[in-house]
């Protein structure tokens, strides 16, 4: 088979996928949160699927590979590495059919190992190709080609730098949510088009220096080709590290082995397919032209040079586009960008012809120097930006930060440079590794659950009790029901349920995501940041409230509930059989009318429910295509959610209408809430599950008590928080008085207003449930104070322009004070759940 | 040679310029402007309609409120409250409606003996606060604490309205009744507050308290008993019966309450003096001594403890 034929690149696509998608999901397996959301939850419907079909993708993916070198079976050692891969993989072919290893992965260092081992078929391959290759390619001596690279490199650059922009101009253009003046988008491009080429031109000072060190080796574009595929190998490597598995919150050792086993694997698997390609008839006079060979089909050409940037435009247009919404912390999105990066580079360096060296290597040099110290003067002076009359509106850095959340191959490069990043304070440094320390503390930690009671006697109360109805929508935003915001007229219901029962306006969740947000709800209390301490049952207070007051227990045991929740007899189990991903809040009410309409003979138990319905969130919204029925518009609002929002405010009218119709509105406690907010395109920004934003931490809090209880004291203007529900039920059903620790909610009701001040503080930790991201709320819920620890910056918002607050400068004072108070907080739990700081 | 140098030198210095650059000696993204002006991006951009200062001086104070506001915070926790209160002032100067600050400034001059400015402050929190229970009852009890009785009793009516479901407001209002002598007025609000909060022990034990001062022994035993229904543990309760029961004669039980609340608070002075009486009382000097000594050792200058030393002095001989 032709090495650069499309049946051969075909095959070899094929192998190298299956086993590419099958160390990423070892990996997925190896990361708590991931483990934890994508396997166990089965957030994505293919990914689930794709253990059971590991078996049969490894024969197909086997069979592809070997087919691509069977022709390379020849007497000489080249024949043994090609059986031997044959034969081994064969056989572990059959115990892979036999042992089915990827359904029994487990959240721990094997799961690493399988990552980095399911890199090695097609890495043997790759060593396939280069012995059968290199020996019969043409390595003649290479002219230098700097001119070639020069202009390679800085047209790349420059395009780069131009796409983005462009495709931020479409794409936000009009956008009057966009916090940028036109000045500021001004100032903002140039900026990107000045860090695209100090980042291109650094590209093209190494990519020098390799050509002059492999010029005065015996085979110079062998030299170069080994060169450009191993620095390659080690950018891939740090690249990956520091831009996509910091994203996915693995830092550390782990992610240096798999980010340097990924990078490897990825060179040399590129340059066996380079020697493929490569002609035999045609001299290798640049190895680095044999390397970007894969990655470009253009090769000096003209017309079709310019055609190929084009499909890479629209390319670098559609990634943009399908990944921003239903990416992770910019995950997707970074990676699209660095392989249009690439691309354009490679494509760049293909179209651009050879040319004689009119410019000596030196002064290629100055152009690199003169943009890296215009960069620094830049840095230091933004106010010289005004002599070519670019001045932003606000602080410079403010306005960048915005651009970069729309414009993501700026970001890349403006946080890989920025400051924070390379010079963290030491005491500042050591305080973002304690936070990475004490989050997502594997399972191999073990904590030992201890029983944290709210209250000391949970002696049944002889009182009447309600009905307790807990309605959980994940990822609800507050600014999306009218109680909150009276702009929304799609949330009649509401509406209604709001006047007869108290908004808690200043409502916030202590978690972002539901892996600890959900669990918070049950504990009353913060949580070790781990997934999840095992027993879970002796901290789930609400559970034992429940169990003790005699409740009838009807429940959506989700995957959180499943890890959470004790042996629990009499539990009637909502939504039982429907994927965790699709609980419909509509139907999960209906199946709770069917047991309320219909109860047991002989049992006139209260009722406890609670579900959390997935309408709304991310991935039920991407699964079903952002669909928006018919005729619905909503100005100003993201109309794919909103529309969801509207469908779920009917049903939870008709089951408010059910509860009313049968007599039991008047002696239910129903909460409605959420167990995070969402970030829908604010500063570019999707999604919720590892950051920390105004909008995400914000959710509603909506409590109807039976009318004998509304006598009782409450400020809604007050700070609540998802730790208060179960202290609230504890205090409603008689359990008094709470616990009184800052590690737990309050009650929000009370007999005396007094009762309540002596559980208020000053300032309330809150944090990401998956990543080393952590926030402090101040000045009675005006400021949020934001650390991230994985990308080593922080952010201060003013809470009180919005849903979304708006982003100020960090000074120092501040920062010092709320790493201190986020510290002592992280301390608090740690000594609490005797979890070892410097584990 | 020489050009295969220059060729490999050229673009390692380059490297090297930008590893100090971008590694060594990063320069940060200067601020143009000071910490706190203009720190808001977006603000012109998203067109908010400028209100009072303009828009302009409200992003410009917006950092700087904050950095006075978390250092005001950070002084106040450390109890440096003499600190705090320049910091809260410098605050109040650049912000002077911002009600936390006002309400911290009056908690950190109530911390300071500073009644007089702690009450001027209450004042303002209860003009500006959406919320005002914070202001109550600190604010009559700062004009107590400077003798201000009428201003007091006025202040309490205020919050009082504010709030009429507040039993605590009723309880402080009702103790300050007392204090200054006006029982008929007291045993009212503590009826009052009664029906507001049925398990209000120190309520029924205000009650019994005045009624055992005018002398209705049998109905500050029914408080009492009430109270104990509430909050059998309380030393105050435990001491309210303890003196009824001597009262009427009962001392054994006296003994036995006296002795429990001792239990609860070994240093309560009130209760080692009533003791020393109920021992004095059944013959028991010895005892009675040691409880007089100990209240006197818990409050060397006590008048009451000296004249019942005095007395037991006079007993001996």
């Amino acid at each position: 088979m032709t090495g650069g034929s499309m049946p051969f690149l075909l095959l070899r696509a094929i192998f190298g996928g299956i086993f590419a998608l099958s160390s990423v999901y070892c990996l997925l397996a190896y990361v708590p949160f991931t483990y934890q959301q994508v396997i166990v939850n089965e957030l994505i419907g293919w990914v689930s699927a794709f253990p059971l079909l590991h078996h049969w993708l490894y024969w197909i993916a086997l069979v592809c590979g070997a087919w691509t070198v069977v022709d390379d079976i020849r007497p000489g050692r080249l024949r043994w590495l090609i059986l031997g891969f044959m034969a081994i993989w064969s056989a572990i072919g059959v115990w892979v059919v036999l042992a089915r290893p990827m359904m029994s992965l487990r959240n721990d260092w094997s799961a690493l190992i399988w990552a980095a081992l399911w890199l090695a078929p097609p890495c043997w391959l790759a060593l396939v190709d280069l012995a059968a290759r290199v020996p019969r390619l043409d390595w003649r001596f290479a002219a230098p080609e700097n001119s070639r690279l020069f202009w390679a490199t800085f047209l790349a650059g420059a395009f780069t730098a131009g796409l983005y922009a462009a495709i931020f101009a479409i794409r936000f253009g009009a956008d009057p949510h966009v916090r940028l003046t036109s000045s500021d988008r001004l100032v903002a491009g140039v900026w990107s088009l000045l860090l695209h080429l100090v980042a291109y031109m650094g590209a093209f000072a190494a990519l020098s220096l390799v050509r002059a060190l492999a010029s005065r080796l015996p085979r110079p574009s062998l030299a170069e080709f080994v060169l450009v595929c191993a620095g390659g190998g080690i950018v891939l490597a740090g690249v990956g590290q520091a831009l996509l598995l910091s994203a996915l919150s693995l830092s550390g050792r782990p992610a240096w082995v798999i980010a340097s086993a990924a990078g490897g694997a990825a060179a040399v698997c590129l340059a066996g397919i380079a020697v493929r390609m490569w002609p035999d008839h045609e001299a290798v006079r640049s190895g680095l032209d044999l390397a970007l060979r894969p990655l470009s089909p253009v090769s000096r050409g003209g017309r079709t040079g310019v055609a190929w940037l084009v499909a890479l435009a629209a390319l670098a247009y559609g990634l943009a586009w399908a990944t921003a919404v239903v990416d992770w912390n910019y995950l997707l999105q970074k990676a699209g960008v660095l392989a249009v990066w690439t691309l354009v580079f490679a494509s760049v360096h293909g179209t651009i012809r050879s040319g004689r060296e009119r410019l000596a290597t030196v002064l290629f040099m100055v152009v690199p120097v003169a943009l890296v110290l215009s960069y620094r003067s830049l840095s230091a002076a933004p106010k010289r930006l005004a002599v070519a009359g670019l001045t932003p509106s606000a602080d410079l850095a403010l306005v960048l930060d915005t651009y970069g959340g729309y414009d993501v191959s700026f970001k890349v490069l403006h946080d890989l440079v920025r400051v924070e990043r390379t010079r963290v304070a030491p005491d500042t440094r050591a305080f973002y590794e304690l936070l990475q320390r004490q989050t997502n503390i594997p399972r191999t930690t073990a904590i030992v659950p201890h029983e944290m009671p709210i209250a000391k006697d949970l002696t049944p109360s002889t009182e009447r009790k309600p009905h307790i109805f807990i309605i959980g929508v994940d990822s609800l935003r507050q600014d999306y029901v009218s109680p909150y915001n009276p702009g929304v007229d799609f949330t009649p219901s509401l509406g209604q349920l709001a006047r007869d029962s108290t908004v808690f306006r200043q409502a916030f969740t202590r978690y972002g995501a539901t892996g600890l947000a959900e669990p918070t709800w049950f504990t009353g209390a913060l949580l070790p940041h781990q997934q999840y301490p095992n027993p879970f049952g002796p901290m789930n207070n609400l559970q034992q409230l429940v169990m003790s007051e005699r409740y009838r227990p009807f429940v959506t045991v989700d995957s959180v509930l499943r890890a959470t929740l004790a042996r629990w007899p009499d539990l009637v189990e909502l939504d039982r059989g429907v994927p965790g991903n699709r609980y419909d809040l509509c139907r999960t009410l209906e199946e709770l009318t069917g047991h309320l309409t219909s109860p047991p003979a002989g049992d006139d138990r209260p009722v406890f429910a609670f579900t959390l319905a997935q309408n709304v969130h991310v991935s039920s919204i991407a699964r079903e295509r952002a669909s928006v029925p018919a005729g619905e518009v909503y100005p100003g609002f993201y109309a794919p959610y909103a529309s969801r929002v509207r469908r779920i405010d009917g049903c939870i009218g008709s089951f408010i209408g059910m509860l009313k119709a049968r007599g039991l509105y008047e002696n239910s406690v129903l909460i409605f809430t959420s167990d995070h907010g969402d970030s829908l395109g604010e500063d570019g920004r999707w999604g919720h599950a590892y950051t920390i934003f105004p909008e995400i931490i914000r959710i509603p809090l909506v409590i109807h008590l039976p009318r004998r209880w509304q006598r009782l004291a409450v400020d809604p203007d007050a700070l609540a928080f998802s730790t208060d529900v179960a202290p609230t039920l504890f205090y409603l059903l008689g359990h008094r008085p709470t616990v009184n620790h800052p590690l737990f909610g309050r009650p929000l009701f009370t007999e005396r207003p007094g009762e309540r001040r002596a559980y208020l503080r000053d300032d309330y930790v809150v944090a990401s449930s998956y990543g080393p991201v952590y926030g402090l709320l101040r000045d009675g819920g005006r400021s949020l104070y934001v650390v991230d620890a994985a990308s080593f910056r922080d952010y201060d918002f003013d809470m009180t322009t919005g849903p979304a607050g708006t982003p100020r400068r960090v000074s120092d004072t501040v920062r010092s004070e709320a790493q201190a108070r986020i510290r002592k907080t992280v301390e608090e739990i740690a000594s609490y759940y005797r979890i070892p700081l410097n584990r | 040679m020489l050009r295969w140098l220059v060729r490999t030198m050229a673009p390692a210095l380059v490297l090297a310029i930008y590893y100090w650059s971008f590694v060594l000696s990063p320069v940060p993204l200067a601020s143009d402007r000071p910490i706190g002006s203009a720190a808001r991006v977006g603000q012109r951009a998203m067109e908010d309609p400028p209100r009072g200062r303009g828009t302009a001086g409200q992003v410009a104070d917006l950092g700087l409120d904050t950095e006075l506001a978390a250092r005001a915070t950070d002084l106040y926790q450390r109890g440096r409250y003499g600190e705090a209160v320049e910091a809260l002032r410098d605050l109040l100067q650049r912000s002077p409606n911002d009600h936390l600050a006002i309400g911290r400034l009056a908690r950190a001059y109530g911390h300071l003996g500073r009644h007089r400015d702690e009450a001027v402050q209450w004042e303002r929190y209860l003009l500006l606060a959406p919320r005002t229970e914070e202001a109550c009852p600190a604010l009559p009890r700062a004009y107590e604490a400077i003798g201000e009785t009428a201003k007091a009793f006025e202040a309490f009516e205020r919050c009082r309205s504010l709030d009429s479901t507040d039993s605590d407001i009723v309880f402080y209002y009702a103790r300050a009744r007392e204090r200054a002598g006006d029982a008929k007025r007291a045993i009212q609000l503590y009826e009052e507050g009664i029906s507001l909060a049925p398990d209000y022990a120190d309520m029924y034990l205000g009650l019994a308290r005045l009624r055992l001062r005018g002398g209705d022994v049998d109905g500050a035993s029914e408080a009492v008993g009430r109270a104990m229904r509430h909050d059998s543990r309380s030393a105050d309760v435990l001491l309210a019966a303890g003196q009824i029961a001597a009262r009427q004669g009962r001392r054994k039980d006296a003994r036995d309450y006296l002795l429990r609340a001792l239990a609860v608070g070994e240093t309560y002075v009130d209760v080692h003096l009533t003791l020393a009486r109920v021992e004095l009382e059944d013959g028991r000097r010895d005892q009675a001594v040691t409880h007089c000594d100990r209240a006197l050792q818990l409050a060397p200058g006590s008048a009451e403890a000296l004249a019942l030393k005095r007395r037991l002095d006079e007993a001996r001989r």
